[in-house]
């Protein structure tokens, strides 16, 4: 696991509120529509989805993730 | 947030739905602690931009999604291993079967990575279409047409319908432009 410490674009904004959409549908609007799924086929892969999803989230935290948020804190305090 | 709780605090609340979202998003658990481990030292780095009681949530799905779509372009040009997801995948989960969930998580990467990101957003993480346009640098109709034919797509991929083989259908995965 590295450390990246550079700066990016990603977290620029000084606002804290979420970018404006800038980017136009570009291939989405090109392609043809597509039909709304039956509804049960769309809670079939919602519920699949979200037992995916929860299995991940309910994961046991990683300590070293842990370890860096405390160690960033202890940096801060110490300044 | 709230005034008692630390930035840091809210970072490790929100550390389980980050890897929930880059684990689903990448088909790698490996990856997906790195991604996760990127994306808080990033909001550490910047946090003095972001707002109390503003989105974080959102503000740290898109730093996430950046750092990923960053990779994802590097790695495209090493050629992703069609069966990474599978290869890769965490622990069974308790709700579904072990198949269950790798059939799930190799539907999901065969995914493009547009579609792969709203269906996660919307379905699983329970954004509104708004925010996740927003997290996602696209306009709303946008974002509803994909994870439309995201969910279509997926459906096809758990029936064994579809025949079309790899992943991401040659779409360049897109990058917030406006800074998160």
């Amino acid at each position: 696991m590295q450390h990246r410490l550079d700066t990016p674009e990603d977290c620029k904004r000084t606002d804290g509120e979420l970018p404006e959409p800038e980017r136009q549908p570009e291939s989405e609007a090109a392609k043809p529509p597509v039909a709304q799924l039956p509804g049960f086929a769309a809670q079939l892969i919602g519920q699949r989805m979200r037992a995916m999803y929860d299995t991940i989230a309910q994961e046991p935290v990683p300590e070293d993730l842990l370890e860096l948020i405390r160690q960033l804190e202890a940096k801060e305090r110490s300044k | 947030m709230t005034a008692t709780k630390s930035f840091g605090d809210a970072l490790i609340e929100a550390i389980p739905n980050l890897r929930a979202f880059a684990h689903s998003l990448s088909g790698d658990a490996q990856l997906s602690n790195d991604l996760v481990q990127e994306t808080l030292l990033k909001a550490w780095t910047h946090k003095d931009s972001f707002v109390p009681d503003s989105n974080l949530k959102a503000w740290l799905f898109t730093i996430l999604r950046n750092t990923y779509f960053t990779h994802y372009r590097k790695s495209q040009r090493e050629e992703l291993d069609e069966d990474h997801a599978a290869m890769n995948a965490s622990v069974p989960p308790a709700q579904l079967t072990h198949l269950e969930f790798e059939d799930m998580q190799r539907a999901l990467m065969r995914l493009s990575p547009d579609h792969r990101e709203a269906l996660l957003l919307i379905t699983a993480e329970g954004f509104s279409y708004e925010d996740a346009a927003r997290v996602c640098g696209c306009a709303v109709g946008t974002m509803k047409s994909r994870v439309n034919r995201a969910r279509s797509k997926l459906l096809e991929e758990m029936s064994g319908q579809s025949d079309e083989g790899a992943p991401g259908e040659g779409e360049e995965p897109s990058k917030s432009s406006s800074g998160l």
